[in-house]
C-alpha cells in the first residue's frame, strides 16, 4: 500500500512532466543537438576526427558528458523544480495534509523527475542512433565514418555515465532547493558544480594531480578525458568507458554523495512547515507615537522627467542591494574569484614556468577565467530582475503606480550594468592584489580601465541587453532562460557552423589584442563600426524591451502590440529610429567594407574558391618553373600609414632540365598593388584570385638567368571581419618575403584539405605530404617551391623614430628627412625565407669568437635578456662545435609584439615574440627555462633549416624540427643537468601520447612525419634523445655532423629523410640497428613496469635491491592497432637515493640491464640507502605509462 | 467629479467574455460591485486601474479620458488588488515611503505625515519597522489598504479588500473607507452582501461581465417589493415546487425554508417577505445562470 503510494506520486510526476512543453523543448534541444553533431559539420561537440567514426562508443560517450554538462541548467530546471513548485504554487498547504509520508512525497517527486530527466537526455543517443542511419542514407555524410551500431555503445553512455551525472547534479539542486524552499539556490548548485569541473581541469594541467581530479569530478569531463588520454584510435572506436578502476571509483564515491545528500533532504524538510518565510526574530516593536495620526490626502504634482529619473536612481539602488545580499550572487561571485585565484596563481603557464604579472597577462587572465561566471550572472539576474515584482506579486501595485512605462525596464537595466560594473571592478582589485602580491609594481590603471570598463562593459552590456529583452517579453521565467541559451547557442551554432557573419552573428567584433610594443595599435579602429553596429542593436533592444516590458495583465500578444503601438512616441520613437538609423549606417558600412572593397566568403564559398582553383591550375604543379636566384629590396616602411613599398631587383634561374616558357605567380593579397616587369616577358593572363601568368618570347634555358623586377605596395583596404589587413602595425612590424613579393608557381598550400571535403568535391584525396623516396618531390624545397639558395640584400627604410632589421650585415645606414635607412647585406647564400621588422628598439650587444650577438627588444623588456643571450652563444657555440661552422658572423634576435606567439629563426635572425619569453618569469629554480631552450632551439635552426634544407616529402621536419629539438635538449643538458631533462621529456613524451591520440588522419613513424607536430617536437625529442642515451652522444653528434657537411646548402635534390636514415643504418653497430628501425623508422611502444622493489641491508651501507620488472614491446600500425614484438635488449635499471638538497637526484645505480619480454627479476647491489629503483627511470623509452617504471622501495628484514 | 464607463467590453484570447457592453456611471462617494466568482469583477477593476486593455468602449474620470491618459489617472488612482505580495525584506514604512515618492509626493514631510497617519490608520503603528515577509494575512491586508490611500487619490479600487480581516478590522476599514468615500469615488467589490448594503451608495449586480442591475440599495430593493414570498417546507418536498421560480433554499432547524419569485403569491402557505438585497442577488443569479 505504502509502496503503491510511492509509485502513483513517481507516475503523477512522470505523467505531468510528459503534458509539459519544457520537458519536450528539452527533449528536443539535446536531440538535435547530438543529430546534426553525427550528420552534419555544422554542429560540432567535444572532438571529432577523421578517423574516428560518428557513432563511436567514445563519441556518443563523449557527447553524453558533454552535453549532461553544458545542460546542467536543464537538469536543474528538472531536478530542483518537483518540490518547489507545489511551494510556488501554494498547493503544499493541502498537498502536505494528505495522507501521504514524506519519505513517499520526497522520493516520489524525486526519482519520478530524475526518470524523466533521462528520458530527455535519452534524446542523445537517440539522435546519434538516427543520425547514424540518416546521415549515410540521405548522402550528408559517408557511410565509412559509420561503425556498426551496438546496443552497449548507446546504453554504457547513457546510463552508467548520463544517468548518474542527472543524478548527481539532480540530488545536489533537489535538496538544495528543497530544503531551502528558494529556487535560486538551484544556480548556486550549478556554480558549484562548474566550479568542482573548472578547478578540477585547472589541476589536472599539472602532470600529478590526474588522479585526485578524476576522482573529484562530478560530470565526468575531466575523468573522462584522464581515463581515456592515450586512448588510440581504434580503442576509441570499439571500447566504452568501462565501469572500473577510477571511473568506478569516481562513480560510487558521487553515487554516495548523492544519496548522502538526499537522506539528509529526508531529514531536513519539514513536512509540516509550509511557506518560504524563515524564522527571523521581529524587531523590538516601536512605540513611540506618529506625527499624524489623521489621514489626510496630500495633493500630488505629476513629477517631470528628471524627477522620475532620480526616483529611478532611487529603485536602481534597491534592486542592487538586494542582489548584492542574496546568498546566490555570493555564491556566484565567490566561486568566479575562487577560480581566478587559482588562475592568477597560474599566468600563463608554460613548462610550469609562468609569465610574469604584466597588467595586460593579468587583466586577461582575470576576464578568462570570470567570462563565464560574468554570462551566468547575467543570464539569471536579468530574469531575476524583470521578474521580481511578477514573482514577488507586487506588480499590480507597482504597475498602477504613476510612473512612466520606462521607469521598471531603464531601472533594471541601470541595476544590471551597475552589478556588472561592480563585478569588474571586483576582478579589477584582484588582479592589482594579485599583481602586489607579486611584488609586481609595474599596474597599468589605465589599461585596467579602459579593458573592463570600457571594453568588456560595453560587451557584457550586450548579452546584458538581450537577455533583458527576451525576460520581457516571454511569459515565463524559465522560458526566458531557455531563449537566452538558444541565443548563445546560435552564437555558437553559427560560428562553428561555418556559416557565421559579423553583421548577424550576435555581438561579433574583431577582438583587441593590448601589445607593450604596440599598445591598443590599430585594434581600436578596427573594432570601432563593429561594436558601434552591436551596441546600437543592443540599444535598440532595449527601445523594445521598453515598449514591450509587461504592464498589468496582459491577456495576449494583441494586447502587447497594442501597448507597444501606444508607447511608439516620443522619446521612444526618437530612440528606436535613431539606433535603427546607427545600425543601419554602421551595418552597410561594414557591409561595404566586408563586401565590396573586401571579399568577404563563407567558409563554404572559401571551400568552393579553393576547389576552383586546383581544378584550373592544379596542372601547373607540374610545369617547370623558375626559381628566384638572387634579390635586392628596397623596402620603405611607412608604420603610421601601415604602409609597406617594395622594389625588388630581382634574378630568375631557371634550375631543371626544360627550358620555361611560361611563369605563374601568385600574389600575397590579391588587393595588393603590384607591378612585375620580366625581361622578354609578358602578362598574358590575370585572375582575380591573384594568381598571374607572365609568358617568355625566348624560353629560359636550362640553368639560364633572367633579370626581373617588382615593385608592389601594401596598405589596409578597408577592414574585413577580423580588421584592417596589413603587415605593417604602428610599432614592431613584422613580416616576411611572403609578404612582399609574389611565389613562384602553383603551391597545394591553397588545396582542401579534408578528406570527406575532397571526396565530396570528387577530388582524389590529398596526400599531407609526397612519399619520402618521391624523386620528383625531393627536388622542392621544404621551405617553399620559389628558390633553392639565394644571393640576398635589402635596403630598408622607416620612420625616423624607428630602427628597420633585415637578414644580413648592417652596411650603411643613413638619413633622410623624416626617414631612416639601412643597407644590409648578405655575403653567402640563404634560403629565401626573410623577415623584416621595424619598430623603436632598445638594444644589448655581445661578442665571443669573433661572432656578434644582439638583443633588440622593447624598453622595459630586460627581464631575460641575460638568458637569452647566453642562450644565444651556447647554442651557436655548441652546434658549431658538434656538426658543422656557423655560417654567420652575427646572430640576432629582435622582439615583435605578441599578435603571434612564436619565435621563427631566419638567416641570422630570430624574431621572438613578446609573450614567448620577454616576459616569462623564470626566478623560480627548478623549473624549466624555456627562454633559454626557445632560444637554443631557434638558434639550431641556422644549422637545421638554413644549412640542411630539407625536401618537401615526409621526415622534413625530423630534419629541420626534431633536430633543433635535439641540439636544443644537448645545450639545456650542459646547463641544467639530467633532472631537468627528465621532466621536460616526461612533458614531450605526455604531449606525443595525446597527440597520437588526436591525430585526424594517421600516425607516421619519424622518419615519415608529415607535418604532425606531436611527432617532429615531442616524440622526435623522445626519439633523438633514446639514441643519444644508446649511442653516446659523441657518435650520434658525429653521425648527423657527417650528414650536414654532407647536404649543406644543397639543393635540389634537397636533403632527404631516407638519405639520414641509409647513414644512420651504416653508421651504427649492427647490436644497435634496431635502434634506428624501432625508433625512426616504425612506431615503437613499451609498457614497461616495476612490480616490486625489495631491499635488503647487507649491513656496511650496502644494500640489495630485488626487482621485479614486467616489460612488453609492442608496433603499432598506423591507426594505433598494437602488435607485441620480441623483447630482448638492454634498458636502464636504476636505484635512486633520496632527493638532494635542491630537488637533485641522486642514482646510487644506473645502468643498462637486458630485459626480456613478460616478468623478470633483477637484483642489484648498492652503496647508500635506496628510496626508489625501477626500469629505465630516465623514461627514455616510449611507454604509456611512463609513471610505474619507478617505484619506492620497500625495506625487508 | 464622474467616473463614466461606456461600452466597455473585453474578450479573452481563449473566448471568455470577460466584459460585455458595460455601462456605468460613478460618482463620488462608495460603489459596490457584486457577483460571484468569475463574473468580471476583477477585469473591471484591473480595467478601471489602468492594468488590462479593453477591446472597446471607454472609460473617463472628470476630463481624464482614461484609455489616452493612463498616467493622470494613475495619479489619482488608489488600487488595492485581490491578491498581492510585498518585498520580504523591507519593513512596511519603508516601502509605504517608497511607494508615496513614486505616486508623486515628493515633499519628504508631507510623505512622512502621511504615512505616519496611514500606518496609524490601519493599525500597523508598532509593527512598522517589521520586515513585511513576517506580516500576517490581515496586517499585509492593511497595509494594502494603506498603500491605496498614500496621495490623494480621487478613484480608489478595492477587489474584495476585507477577505481575511477579522470583524474588529473589517470595522475599522469600513469606517477609513466610508470617510474618504465622502470626497472620492470608491469602487468596492465583495462577495458580502451585507457589507454593500450597509456601506454603498449606489451597488451593481455584475454576471459572465455583464451589468445586471444599478442602482442604490434602496432602490434595488425597492423595486422587488412584494415579489418575494417565503414558505417552510419537509426536505423531500422541493421536487413539488419545481415549477415556481425558486431563488434559494436555506436549511433551518431540519426543514427547508424556500423563497419563490413571483408576482402575486404562488401558492398557499407562502407569505410575503420584506425583501433585502441578498434575494436579489439569489434572484439576479438564477435568472441569469
Amino acid at each position: 500500500m505504502l509502496k503503491l503510494m510511492l509509485l502513483r506520486i513517481l507516475l503523477f510526476e512522470i505523467k505531468y512532466r510528459l503534458t509539459r512543453p519544457a520537458t519536450w523543448l528539452y527533449f528536443i534541444l539535446f536531440f538535435l543537438l547530438a543529430f546534426f553533431a553525427t550528420t552534419s559539420d555544422f554542429v560540432r561537440i567535444g572532438g571529432g576526427t577523421s578517423n574516428l567514426l560518428k557513432n563511436s562508443p567514445y563519441v556518443i560517450t563523449l557527447m553524453m558528458v558533454t552535453l549532461t554538462s553544458i545542460g546542467i541548467l536543464v537538469s536543474s530546471a528538472i531536478m530542483a523544480n518537483p518540490v518547489y513548485r507545489d511551494v510556488e504554487h501554494r498547493t503544499e498547504h493541502f498537498l502536505y495534509a494528505y495522507p501521504i509520508t514524506k519519505g513517499q512525497y520526497l522520493f516520489g517527486r524525486f526519482l519520478g523527475s530524475w526518470l524523466i530527466a533521462i528520458l530527455v537526455f535519452g534524446s542523445i543517443p537517440l539522435g546519434v542512433f538516427l543520425g547514424s542511419i540518416l546521415g549515410p542514407a540521405l548522402g550528408w555524410i559517408p557511410a565509412e565514418q559509420f561503425g556498426a551500431n551496438h546496443w552497449e555503445y548507446y546504453l554504457q553512455p547513457w546510463l552508467a555515465i548520463g544517468a548518474v551525472n542527472i543524478l548527481v547534479a539532480g540530488s545536489i539542486f533537489f535538496s538544495l532547493v528543497t530544503i531551502s524552499r528558494r529556487i535560486v539556490l538551484a544556480y548556486t548548485g550549478n556554480i558549484l558544480l562548474l566550479v568542482c569541473y573548472l578547478i578540477g581541469a585547472e589541476l589536472m594541467s599539472e602532470l600529478p594531480n590526474k588522479e585526485l581530479v578524476a576522482l573529484l569530478d562530478p560530470l565526468g569531463l575531466n575523468l573522462l578525458e584522464i581515463s581515456t588520454k592515450y586512448w588510440t584510435v581504434a580503442e576509441q572506436n570499439t571500447h566504452t568507458v568501462a565501469l572500473e578502476g577510477l571511473v568506478l571509483s569516481n562513480r560510487l564515491i558521487w553515487l554516495s554523495i548523492s544519496f548522502g545528500l538526499l537522506l539528509l533532504t529526508y531529514f531536513k524538510f519539514d513536512f509540516n512547515r509550509t511557506g518560504t518565510s524563515g524564522k527571523k526574530k521581529a524587531k523590538k516593536e516601536d512605540t513611540t507615537a506618529p506625527i499624524s495620526t489623521n489621514y489626510r490626502p496630500v495633493a500630488t504634482a505629476p513629477l517631470s522627467n528628471w524627477e522620475w529619473f532620480k526616483l529611478m536612481l532611487q529603485s536602481t539602488k534597491v534592486y542592487v542591494l538586494e542582489t548584492i545580499r542574496d546568498v546566490p550572487f555570493i555564491g556566484i561571485v565567490f566561486s568566479g574569484l575562487v577560480l581566478v585565484v587559482m588562475d592568477l596563481s597560474n599566468l600563463g603557464s608554460l613548462y610550469e614556468t609562468k609569465l610574469l604579472p604584466k597588467t595586460y597577462v593579468v587583466v586577461e587572465s582575470l576576464m578568462g577565467s570570470f567570462g563565464l561566471f560574468m554570462q551566468i550572472f547575467i543570464v539569471f539576474y536579468t530574469g531575476e530582475l524583470v521578474w521580481k515584482e511578477r514573482r514577488q506579486l507586487i506588480s499590480l501595485i507597482y504597475d498602477s503606480l504613476p510612473a512612466p512605462d520606462w521607469f521598471q525596464p531603464l531601472a533594471k537595466l541601470l541595476s544590471m550594468g551597475l552589478l556588472i560594473l561592480l563585478l569588474q571592478t571586483c576582478l579589477m582589485v584582484m588582479g592589482i592584489f594579485t599583481q602586489l602580491f607579486h611584488g609586481f609594481f609595474e599596474i597599468d590603471l589605465g589599461q585596467y580601465f579602459f579593458s573592463f570598463y570600457v571594453l568588456q562593459f560595453s560587451g557584457l552590456m550586450m548579452w546584458a541587453a538581450i537577455a533583458l529583452l527576451i525576460q520581457s517579453v516571454v511569459k515565463d521565467k524559465f522560458t526566458g532562460f531557455f531563449l537566452v541559451a538558444v541565443v548563445y547557442i546560435s552564437k555558437l551554432a553559427f560560428g562553428l557552423g561555418e556559416i557565421s557573419h559579423p553583421l548577424y552573428n550576435f555581438f561579433t567584433y574583431p577582438g583587441i589584442e593590448y601589445s607593450e610594443i604596440n599598445g591598443y595599435g590599430h585594434f581600436i579602429g578596427d573594432t570601432l563600426p563593429f561594436r558601434t553596429y552591436w551596441l546600437a542593436f543592443s540599444a535598440l533592444m532595449i527601445v523594445l524591451m521598453v515598449l514591450f516590458y509587461s504592464r498589468g495583465i496582459e491577456t495576449g500578444t494583441k494586447d502587447r502590440w497594442k501597448k507597444a503601438r501606444q508607447r511608439f512616441s516620443g522619446g521612444n520613437r526618437l530612440a528606436f529610429f535613431l539606433m535603427l538609423a546607427i545600425m543601419v549606417g554602421s551595418g552597410s558600412w561594414i557591409y561595404y567594407n566586408l563586401h565590396i572593397v573586401n571579399d568577404f566568403m563563407y567558409p563554404k564559398e572559401m571551400e568552393k574558391l579553393q576547389v576552383k582553383v586546383e581544378r584550373q591550375w592544379k596542372h601547373w604543379e607540374k610545369k617547370p618553373q623558375p626559381h628566384y636566384a638572387a634579390i635586392d629590396l628596397d623596402v620603405a616602411i611607412y608604420p603610421e600609414e601601415r604602409r609597406v613599398t617594395t622594389q625588388a631587383n630581382i634574378w630568375l634561374k631557371n634550375p631543371h632540365a626544360q627550358p620555361i616558357d611560361s611563369i605563374l605567380f601568385i600574389l600575397p593579397d590579391d588587393k595588393m598593388k603590384m607591378e612585375i616587369k620580366i625581361q622578354g616577358g609578358e602578362l598574358v593572363k590575370k585572375h582575380d584570385e591573384g594568381l598571374w601568368v607572365y609568358a617568355l618570347k625566348n624560353p629560359l634555358q636550362p640553368g639560364d638567368s633572367i633579370p626581373a623586377t617588382m615593385s608592389s605596395e601594401r596598405k589596409p583596404h578597408g577592414f574585413t571581419e577580423s580588421g584592417s589587413n596589413s603587415p605593417i602595425v604602428y610599432n614592431g612590424s613584422f613580416f616576411n618575403n611572403s609578404d612582399l613579393l609574389p611565389s613562384i608557381g602553383y603551391s597545394g598550400n591553397f588545396e582542401l584539405q579534408d578528406k570527406a571535403k575532397r571526396k565530396k568535391y570528387g577530388l582524389p584525396p590529398k596526400p599531407r605530404a609526397a612519399d619520402v623516396d618521391d624523386t620528383a618531390a625531393l627536388r622542392i624545397n621544404g621551405i617553399g617551391p620559389d628558390a633553392a639558395f639565394i644571393r640576398f640584400a635589402c635596403t630598408v627604410s622607416t620612420s625616423a623614430d624607428q630602427s628597420a632589421i633585415a637578414p644580413g650585415y648592417l652596411e650603411k645606414e643613413w638619413t633622410s628627412p623624416g626617414r631612416r635607412h639601412f643597407r644590409y647585406v648578405m655575403d653567402a647564400p640563404i634560403q629565401n625565407f626573410y623577415a623584416i621588422l621595424s619598430g623603436r628598439y632598445e638594444k644589448k650587444l655581445a661578442q665571443a669568437d669573433g661572432i656578434s650577438y644582439e638583443i633588440w627588444y622593447q624598453k622595459g623588456h630586460e627581464y631575460n635578456l641575460d638568458r637569452m643571450m647566453k642562450g644565444l652563444k651556447d647554442a651557436v657555440q655548441y652546434c658549431a662545435a658538434a656538426f658543422s661552422p656557423f655560417q654567420y658572423r652575427q646572430m640576432r634576435i629582435i622582439e615583435f609584439p605578441r599578435y603571434a606567439t612564436f619565435a621563427q629563426s631566419f638567416p641570422n635572425t630570430v624574431p621572438f615574440s613578446e609573450s614567448l619569453g620577454f616576459i616569462a618569469d623564470i626566478s623560480k629554480p627548478g623549473k624549466i627555462d624555456y627562454v633559454y631552450y626557445v632560444t637554443a632551439h631557434e638558434v639550431a635552426h641556422q644549422w637545421w633549416g638554413h644549412q640542411i634544407a630539407g625536401a618537401s616529402a615526409q621526415g622534413n621536419e625530423m630534419l629541420i624540427e626534431s633536430l633543433a629539438q635535439y641540439s636544443a635538449l644537448m645545450v639545456m643538458e650542459k646547463q641544467f643537468g639530467r633532472d631537468q631533462m627528465q621532466k621536460f621529456l616526461k612533458y614531450e613524451l605526455d604531449s606525443y601520447l595525446t597527440g597520437r591520440k588526436t591525430d585526424v588522419d594517421k600516425e607516421q613513424p619519424l622518419f615519415r612525419c608529415e607535418n604532425q607536430q606531436y611527432i617532429h617536437y615531442n616524440k622526435g625529442s623522445l626519439v633523438f634523445y633514446a639514441l643519444k642515451d644508446y649511442l653516446g652522444e659523441k657518435q650520434l653528434n658525429a653521425i648527423l655532423s657527417e650528414y650536414v657537411k654532407k647536404h649543406a646548402f644543397q639543393g635540389p635534390p634537397f636533403a632527404g629523410s631516407r638519405e639520414f636514415v641509409n647513414l644512420f643504418l651504416a653508421r651504427v653497430p649492427d647490436s644497435s640497428r634496431y635502434l634506428i628501425h624501432d625508433l625512426l623508422e616504425n612506431i615503437t611502444l613499451y609498457s614497461l613496469k616495476t612490480k616490486t622493489a625489495n631491499v635488503t641491508s647487507l649491513g656496511n651501507n650496502r644494500y640489495r635491491v630485488s626487482l621485479e620488472v614486467e616489460a612488453e614491446k609492442f608496433r603499432a600500425d598506423s591507426l594505433g592497432n598494437e602488435k607485441s614484438m620480441k623483447l630482448d635488449e638492454w634498458m636502464d635499471i636504476g636505484v635512486k637515493a633520496a632527493e638532494q638538497e635542491g630537488g637533485k637526484s641522486k642514482y646510487l645505480y644506473l645502468a643498462k640491464h637486458k630485459i626480456r619480454g613478460g616478468k623478470q627479476r633483477i637484483e642489484v647491489v648498492v652503496e647508500g640507502k635506496p628510496e626508489q629503483a625501477g626500469v629505465d627511470p630516465l623514461n627514455i623509452l616510449i611507454d604509456r605509462e611512463p609513471d610505474d617504471n619507478l617505484i619506492a622501495v620497500t625495506m625487508k628484514k | 467629479m464622474e467616473l463614466i464607463i461606456k461600452n466597455l467590453s473585453k474578450t479573452y484570447p481563449n473566448g471568455v467574455k470577460a466584459l460585455q457592453d458595460i455601462n456605468l456611471a460613478v460618482g463620488t462617494g462608495m460603489f459596490g460591485l457584486v457577483g460571484p466568482n468569475g463574473a468580471g469583477k476583477s477585469s473591471l477593476m484591473r480595467t478601471l486601474a489602468t492594468l488590462q486593455e479593453a477591446d472597446s468602449g471607454s472609460i473617463t474620470l472628470g476630463d481624464i479620458e482614461v484609455f489616452q491618459n493612463k498616467q493622470a489617472l494613475r495619479s489619482v488612482l488608489g488600487y488595492l488588488p485581490q491578491e498581492f505580495g510585498v518585498y520580504p525584506k523591507i519593513s512596511a514604512e519603508q516601502m509605504l515611503h517608497h511607494l508615496a515618492s513614486l505616486k508623486g509626493i515628493t515633499h519628504s514631510g508631507e510623505r512622512k505625515e502621511q504615512v505616519e497617519a496611514l500606518l496609524h490608520k490601519t493599525n500597523l503603528w508598532e509593527t512598522r519597522k517589521r520586515q513585511l515577509g513576517t506580516y500576517s494575512g490581515g496586517m499585509k491586508q492593511r497595509f494594502g489598504i494603506a498603500q491605496a490611500l498614500l496621495g490623494s487619490p480621487r478613484l480608489v479600487i478595492v477587489d474584495e479588500p476585507t477577505a481575511g480581516l477579522d470583524p474588529t478590522e473589517r470595522n475599522r476599514f469600513h469606517n477609513l473607507l466610508c470617510e474618504i468615500g465622502e470626497e472620492v469615488i470608491v469602487i468596492l467589490s465583495t462577495h458580502i452582501i451585507e457589507d454593500v448594503q450597509s456601506l454603498c451608495n449606489r451597488v451593481a449586480f455584475i454576471q459572465k461581465g455583464k451589468v445586471l442591475e444599478v442602482g442604490t440599495p434602496d432602490e434595488l430593493v425597492q423595486n422587488i417589493a412584494g415579489k418575494v414570498w417565503r414558505r417552510t417546507i419537509e426536505r423531500n418536498q422541493l421536487a413539488e415546487f419545481s415549477h415556481l421560480k425558486i431563488i434559494s433554499t436555506h436549511l433551518k432547524s431540519g426543514k427547508l425554508d424556500v423563497l419563490v419569485w413571483a408576482d402575486q403569491q404562488p401558492e398557499t402557505g407562502f407569505n410575503l417577505v420584506n425583501p433585502d438585497l441578498e434575494n436579489l442577488y439569489f434572484a439576479l443569479m438564477g435568472q441569469n445562470a
